[in-house]
């Protein structure tokens, strides 16, 4: 009866040793769920370079997981226009800080008006793919100017430019060359792309840099102007109207890869050389020597 | 608004004394005869001729008033557990204010009553309107590392009250945050009161008088916080005679002493020191590092300058450092550091003519926050306040009609590193100053309607804030009902990064999006008392929030943001069932909570759909229980307490890539890029649920002049491993802490 009563009492103290050890037990957390995507992709194809490359991250489960072995991944790509196809081979590069990074590249030039996919496959089948046009070549033309006393604008329209990206404006002066980075405003006209050089407001602005230089804005004499841009494909267009990395950075707002994230572009960089005459310099409040 | 409430203050003001001048009043101070000290909570009641009665619980300071008595012979009483009843007959006359101070002994013969009595201790269940009364005797039941009680671990024990881990000392009430909290010792603002490891407050039992806990719905003498009141006030020292105490324990030592300053007794001081040492020793114990440390110390002078006048200066100082989260091998932080510095006067005066009680009080309250290195730390935010304050209350037939002044000035200093872009990062000045009309009417000895309003203004940001608040209780027998409803602004704002829960830094600025955190509040509860030494309260409350400041939604996988507004709700029910037996104490707390946050977000609009998200804060534990049970076998205490908590809410991601910006400018061979986190949508995972027992023995041996006590205890009995973070970048998971036993021992001279 005893020894009954003994083994029922372990029992209850055994079961009661058991629930607290199972309780006690660690509950695993899944933080991470995985996703169906591959790979992120950015770059674009470039007509005016020899050898064309993207960077490719694979979409893993850890964050710190950038090797610098090899990527699994095997790219090619496919000119939709000629048939062609080109293999992609992987690159490392480790930046400042000691992070990698992996840049695949391919040997040719991207045909103007030619439309490429781009294909990265894992070992395991799963595929992203990006399809791109590379836009026509584009030649600039200076439309008519308004100039006014202390107001000229410098219309330029690039023919066959879906759109322009990184527009951007040289000075060329006696006092060194000044760039002037300018905001993504264009028109489409004509089939083309329409970007407006502000000469007078940046004059303005070369004058302030001359001034806090320490030198007087009335010794600068312009020689030319040149305006750089990116001509890109139509697609090559941030969503919003601009290039705000916080917007940008959530995943898939501003992307064209197909299973997969960031984007694929295409163009290549434009410039239109240009020196103008007195009047339009003067209107501009820039200053010329007495003749 | 303004000027109805000016009118309601004059009127009071000269109402007052002409209701008061056809009748009398009684009042005086109630003290422990052997230390001096006011004895708070004594029932001082007066019984006429017909037997009716009319009475009044005292003060923290001992004060009791009685006012709007007729003129007759009354038989006055003062009952408290423990003490012999005090009795006097009183014959009153018109305008008459009579004083009698009451000094009451303890009383072996009544000494056993403490255990099932409920009058000198608080009662868990004793909820009014989301306000509890908590006495040191409460803070100690709760079975912790120390002998020696603390606020802290206390608070944690409220189904309404929830921390997202015991460390990092973030206390969120009924779904505020922990900086929208106001908490206050002798009146004085204290900051962050809670230390690194969250056991732990600025609060230890042995200091404290009482805690007045507001879970919402507070009057409107208090304000500048959206969520909750912490209203404690400490002890005076022994005026009689020196005495203290030692203590120690695996996690902290600490000695108190007080006694009195001159040799009549007037003036008396307190000061009470703890330095922790887990660092040093529960380490060991436990063989983990435990990179925590933290000390306070507390001063309290109080003198009795006057027969109708009493003044007191309070000191406190906490300084804290530590890594947060650095257990089970997560990966080291930044070390997070901050300090309080708090001093105060109060003078309190009775006019011998009038039935008026009348409080000044000054007082200064700096913070100091730090992350990174000691040398050159990453992010500082200072905070410094002054405040110049008066509360009066009228004593009239009919209501206790309470009012007062404030007038505060802000200092404010950031240097956040590239932090929360949209906040000032220069030195800003803020000014206050406002005022409060709060009167109690009585409807009966037990019931008490409170409306209240509150005029807030902020001269330098030409803002006014009227705020309408109601309080109100009704006692028909064993049935008490309660309700509360009231307006709320939080002009100064904590801002933290509360998407990680190791990050404990906060930066304290006026509100740096122009908008002003405001909060609405609506609590009813219900309570009563059963035969059999049972009550039972439920209380249920609303909160719907406005322009609350959280971090920005990123993938960048950085622990820090820029700031976005975002309202929120928050809905709950508390149910509280406690147990007093001649052979045992004990509780079931069980906590019901939901909060939301809505925020919008233009940069998400793509990512998620729509720029508005839902979601619930990482604090929303949405069911909580506790269950405390404690009884003396063999002349030791042993106490055991259960606590349960529902998985929070945490960020999950889908995986990881690396973003670069394709704005034409980015060379795919030169631009490093960024890290990403393809995040689902915010606190879409659930964390395990929390579980943990802990258990204690406590046992005293009395000698003659003092005592020894001594505790054993273990924390996590069974070593359930509740996380505290899991960090989703490295996934690298931080636990609570482990199964801890403890051994602390403490010597008392009496």
């Amino acid at each position: 009866m005893l020894s009954g009563h003994i083994r029922g009492c372990a029992s209850y103290a055994l079961l009661f040793a058991s629930v607290l050890f199972c309780m006690g037990c660690q509950e695993e957390v899944t933080a991470v769920l995985g996703t169906d995507r591959a790979y992120s992709v950015y770059g674009f194809f470039n007509a005016r370079a020899d050898t064309q490359a993207v960077r490719i991250y694979a979409i893993e489960q850890r964050l710190d997981l950038i090797r610098p072995e090899p990527l699994d991944a095997g790219v090619a790509s496919m000119d939709r226009t000629n048939g062609l196809q080109h293999a992609w081979r992987d690159s490392v590069t480790q930046f400042i800080g000691g992070r990698y990074g992996h840049v695949f590249w391919s040997p040719f030039r991207a045909g103007y008006g030619h439309s490429y996919i781009l294909e990265i496959t894992r070992s395991d089948g799963v595929t992203s793919r990006a399809e791109v046009t590379v836009p026509p070549l584009s030649e600039p033309v200076l439309l008519d100017p308004t100039i006014a006393e202390g107001y000229v604008i410098l219309p330029v329209h690039w023919s066959e430019a879906p759109r322009v990206n990184d527009i951007r404006v040289w000075y060329y002066t006696n006092k060194g060359n000044y760039l002037i980075e300018y905001p993504l405003d264009q028109e489409q006209e004509g089939g083309g792309t329409v970007v407006a050089v502000t000469m007078s407001t940046d004059a303005r602005e070369i004058f302030a840099r001359v001034v806090r230089g320490g030198e007087r804005a009335a010794d600068v004499r312009l020689k030319a102007i040149e305006l750089f841009v990116l001509v890109s494909n139509a697609e090559w267009m941030p969503p919003e109207g601009g290039y705000d990395p916080e917007t940008l950075v959530e995943p898939g707002t501003f992307s064209n890869v197909e299973n997969g994230y960031g984007f694929v572009g295409a163009g290549y960089e434009a410039s239109f050389y240009y020196e103008p005459p007195d009047s339009t310099v003067l209107a501009a409040g820039f200053f010329i020597d007495a003749r | 608004m303004l000027r109805i409430t000016l009118m309601l203050v004059c009127c009071g003001l000269l109402a007052a004394p002409r209701v008061a001048a056809q009748t009398a009043t009684v009042r005086g101070f109630v003290t422990d005869v052997a230390s001096g000290t006011g004895l708070q909570y004594v029932n001082v009641v007066l019984e006429d001729s017909t037997g009716i009665i009319t009475g009044s619980a005292t003060t923290a300071d001992g004060l009791y008033v009685i006012a709007g008595l007729s003129p007759g012979v009354y038989v006055l009483r003062a009952s408290f557990v423990g003490y012999r009843t005090f009795r006097d007959t009183l014959s009153l006359e018109a305008r008459e204010i009579h004083r009698t101070d009451i000094s009451l002994q303890a009383s072996e013969e009544y000494l056993d009553e403490l255990v099932i009595e409920a009058d000198q201790e608080g009662r868990i269940a004793d909820l009014t309107a989301g306000m509890q009364t908590i006495k040191p005797q409460d803070i100690e039941r709760v079975p912790g590392p120390d002998i020696t009680g603390d606020l802290g671990l206390f608070l944690t024990t409220l189904p309404g009250v929830v921390i997202v881990g015991d460390q990092g000392g973030q206390f969120y009430v009924r779904g505020g945050e922990p900086t929208q909290n106001l908490v206050l010792l002798d009146g004085i603002l204290v900051y962050q009161p809670f230390h690194i490891l969250s056991y732990y407050s600025a609060f230890p039992s042995d200091v404290l008088s009482s805690v007045d806990l507001y879970a919402g719905g507070f009057g409107a003498r208090f304000g500048g916080r959206i969520s909750s009141v912490i209203d404690a006030w400490s002890r005076n020292g022994n005026s009689q005679r020196v005495a203290g105490s030692a203590s120690a324990s695996p996690f902290v030592a600490g000695a108190l002493i007080e006694g009195p300053i001159d040799p009549s007794g007037r003036y008396s001081y307190l000061v009470s020191f703890r330095q922790s040492v887990l660092e040093q020793v529960a380490s060991k114990v436990i063989d983990q590092p435990l990179p925590l440390a933290f000390n306070d110390l507390f001063v309290k002078l109080h003198g009795k300058v006057h027969r109708n006048s009493r003044v007191s200066f309070t000191g406190l100082r906490t300084v804290d450092r530590g890594n947060v989260g650095q257990v089970s091998g997560a990966a080291p932080r930044d070390e997070v550091r901050w300090r309080n510095d708090a001093i105060g006067a109060r003078y309190m005066f009775l006019p011998g003519s009038l039935p008026i009680l009348a409080e000044f009080m000054f007082s200064y309250s700096a913070h100091t926050n730090e992350r990174g290195p000691r040398d050159v730390p990453l992010r500082t935010s200072t905070t410094a306040r002054i405040n110049l304050e008066a509360n009066i209350t009228h004593y009239t037939p009919f209501a206790d009609l309470k009012w007062g002044l404030f007038a505060r000035t802000l200092s404010l200093t950031s240097e956040l590193g590239g932090l929360y872009q949209e906040l000032r990062l220069d030195k800003e000045y803020v000014t206050e100053a406002g005022l409060y009309v709060a009167p109690d009417f009585r409807l009966n000895t037990r019931s008490v309607f409170t409306p209240s309003l509150r005029v807030h203004n902020f001269p330098s940001k030409r803002r006014v804030y009227v705020e309408p608040r109601v309080r109100g209780v009704w006692t028909m027998g064993p049935h008490q009902v309660s309700a509360a409803v009231g307006v709320f602004h939080q002009e100064i704002v904590g801002i933290s990064d509360r998407r990680d829960a190791a990050t404990t830094f906060t930066a304290w600025s006026a509100a740096p999006m122009g908008d002003v955190p405001r909060a609405f509040h609506a609590i009813a509860g219900y309570q009563r008392a059963f035969e059999g030494g049972l009550e039972m309260a439920v209380e249920g409350y609303y909160k719907k929030l406005r322009n609350l400041y959280i971090a920005e939604w990123t993938p960048l996988p950085r622990l820090t943001n820029r700031l976005q507004q975002a309202d929120g709700r928050v809905f709950g029910l508390d149910l509280r069932v406690e147990v007093r037996k001649p052979w045992m104490y004990g509780y079931i707390n069980y906590g019901l909570s939901s909060v939301q946050y809505t925020a919008t977000q233009p940069s998400l609009a793509l990512w998620f759909g729509s720029d508005t998200y839902r979601f619930r804060p990482g604090h929303d534990r949405r069911h909580q229980i506790n269950m405390m049970a404690t009884t003396q076998v063999s002349g030791i205490q042993l106490t055991a307490r259960w606590q349960f908590g529902s998985g929070l809410p945490f960020n999950r991601a889908l995986g990881f890539d690396g973003f670069l910006l394709m704005d034409g400018k980015a060379n795919v061979y030169e631009d490093p890029g960024s890290r990403r986190v393809i995040y689902e949508r915010p606190f879409n995972g659930i964390l395990p649920t929390y579980h943990r027992l802990d258990l204690s023995a406590e046992r005293t041996f009395e000698f003659p002049g003092g005592d020894v006590t001594v505790q054993a205890s273990v924390l996590n009995a069974y070593d359930r491993a509740n996380i505290f973070f899991l960090d989703v970048f490295t996934l690298q998971r931080a636990d609570q802490l482990p199964l801890i036993p403890s051994l602390g021992i403490k010597l008392s001279i009496n």
